[in-house]
C-alpha cells in the first residue's frame, strides 16, 4: 500500500516496488550515467592530486603528533644542560690551584707586623693583646671592612676591644657622650 | 642446474609489476586495510577506481558545481585517512560517496549564505538555452538536454537528489542506499519515486517545445 504524503519533508514509506524506467526516464538516467570528457581527461591528475595532498597532510600530521615545542623544548633543554656542563668543567678546582673562594681575605687576616706567638691564649693579659691586635688590624683604612667614618656604635664596640680587659669581671664604664649619629 | 644457453632469458616480471597486479584483482577489504597500513600504491588504487564515480556523483548533488574535485579530493583523503574503519559488509563505492554526500552537506550549509537564489541560477542557465527552433546538431542537442537535466536534477530535494545518483547512476541497491542515508529502505524508494515524478514534470516538453 503506498501511502504519499503532501508534505514532501515527512519521512514517508513506499511500500510497493519502484516501475522500471520508460523511455524517457532511460534518456536522462543514461545522461546522468555519461563520464564526460573533462572527467576522462584529468583523470591522472586527479588522483596526483590527492596522493599528493596526502603527502603534505601526513607531513603535518607527524608535526602535528610530535608537537612544534617539543623538539624545541628538547633542544633547548640539551643546550642548557650542555651550558652547565662546559661551566662546570671550565670553572673546576685543579689540584693546587687557588679560586676565589679559597682564597684568604686580606681583611681578615691579622696584622701580621706583631707576629704573636703561638702558644697558649688563657691568660686574659694575652688575649686582651690579641683583641687589640685585630681591632688595629680592622681599623686599618686600607684593608678596613668598616667604613672610613666608623658610626657612633661601632666606635663603641672598639673601644670595647680596647679596653684593658684586667678582669673580666669587671663592668665597663658608661659613657657619658654618647654620640649616635 | 646450469640454465640451458639455447633458450631465450624471459625477463621476471618486476616487483612494482607484481604488487600492481596483485592490486588491480584485489578485493576491496583487502585494498582498504593495505591503504590503512600506509599503502601508497593501494591509496592511488583506490583513487583511481572510485574517482569517476565519486566525481560524476559530486557533479550532480553538490549545488556548487565549482567545488566538486575539491570535495572529490577532500572524500578520498579522509578514505585513506579512516581506511581502517571501512567495513566490508558495505561495498567501498556506497561507502566513498557517504563521506561524499556529507562532505557536500558541509560545503551547503558553508555556502549557504554566498549561495545565488536557486531561481536566480537557473534564469541564469536557461537564458543560455538556444530557442527550440534553432538547427543544431546532434552533438549540440546532447549537450543542452544534459544541460536541461542538470537543472532538474538541481531543483530536486537533496535526498530525492542524492537517492537518484546513488541508485540511477551509481547502480548502488536500495538497501546499501538506506545504509548509507541512515533512513529506511521504504523512505529510499519513496524519494526516488517521487523523484522521478518531478524530474518528469520539470523535463516534460511545454509549449510544443520538442
Amino acid at each position: 500500500m503506498n501511502r504519499e504524503s503532501n508534505n514532501n519533508t515527512s519521512p514517508e514509506t513506499y511500500e510497493g516496488s519502484l516501475a522500471p524506467l520508460d523511455e524517457t526516464e532511460e534518456q536522462w538516467v543514461s545522461l546522468l550515467r555519461q563520464t564526460d570528457a573533462q572527467t576522462l581527461a584529468d583523470r591522472d591528475d586527479f588522483v596526483a592530486g590527492v596522493i599528493g595532498r596526502m603527502d603534505r597532510e601526513t607531513g603535518r600530521t607527524v608535526l602535528a603528533k610530535i608537537g612544534f615545542w617539543q623538539p624545541v623544548a628538547v633542544a633547548a633543554t640539551v643546550a642548557v644542560a650542555a651550558s652547565g656542563v662546559w661551566f662546570v668543567q671550565k670553572h673546576q678546582v685543579q689540584p693546587g690551584q687557588e679560586t676565589v673562594a679559597t682564597q684568604t681575605s686580606p681583611r681578615l687576616v691579622a696584622d701580621p707586623a706583631p707576629a704573636e706567638p703561638a702558644g697558649d691564649t688563657s691568660d686574659p693579659a694575652d688575649v686582651g693583646r690579641i683583641i687589640g691586635n685585630l681591632s688595629r688590624a680592622a681599623t686599618r683604612p686600607a684593608e678596613a671592612v668598616v667604613p672610613q667614618a666608623p658610626s657612633a656604635r661601632l666606635e663603641r664596640l672598639i673601644e670595647l676591644f680596647e679596653y684593658p680587659v684586667a678582669d673580666p669581671t669587671q663592668l665597663l664604664p658608661k659613657r657619658s657622650d654618647t654620640n649616635r649619629g | 642446474m646450469q640454465p640451458d644457453p639455447d633458450k631465450p632469458v624471459v625477463p621476471d616480471v618486476t616487483a612494482i609489476q607484481i604488487s600492481q597486479l596483485a592490486l588491480d584483482h584485489c578485493d576491496e577489504a583487502t585494498l582498504a586495510s593495505r591503504v590503512a597500513s600506509g599503502d601508497r600504491q593501494a591509496a592511488e588504487e583506490l583513487v583511481r577506481r572510485h574517482q569517476s564515480a565519486v566525481r560524476g556523483f559530486l557533479r550532480v548533488v553538490c549545488y556548487d558545481r565549482s567545488a566538486t574535485d575539491d570535495l572529490a579530493q577532500e572524500t578520498f583523503l579522509r578514505a585513506i585517512r579512516y581506511a581502517g574503519r571501512y567495513d566490508p559488509k558495505y561495498s567501498m563505492r556506497g561507502w566513498l560517496l557517504t563521506i561524499a554526500r556529507r562532505l557536500s552537506i558541509n560545503h551547503g550549509q558553508k555556502q549557504k549564505r554566498r549561495r545565488p537564489q536557486p531561481g536566480v541560477e537557473l534564469q541564469r542557465l536557461e537564458s543560455n538555452q538556444p530557442r527550440p527552433e534553432a538547427n543544431l546538431d546532434a552533438e549540440e542537442q546532447q549537450r543542452i538536454t544534459k544541460q536541461k537535466v542538470t537543472l532538474a536534477m538541481s531543483r530536486l530535494t537533496e535526498p530525492q537528489r542524492v537517492s537518484i545518483s546513488m541508485h540511477y547512476q551509481q547502480g548502488l541497491a536500495l538497501e546499501e542506499i538506506a545504509e548509507c542515508l541512515g533512513m529506511p529502505v521504504g523512505t529510499v524508494k519513496s524519494h526516488l519515486h517521487r523523484g522521478r515524478k518531478r524530474m518528469k514534470e520539470l523535463l516534460e516538453p511545454k509549449n510544443g517545445e520538442v
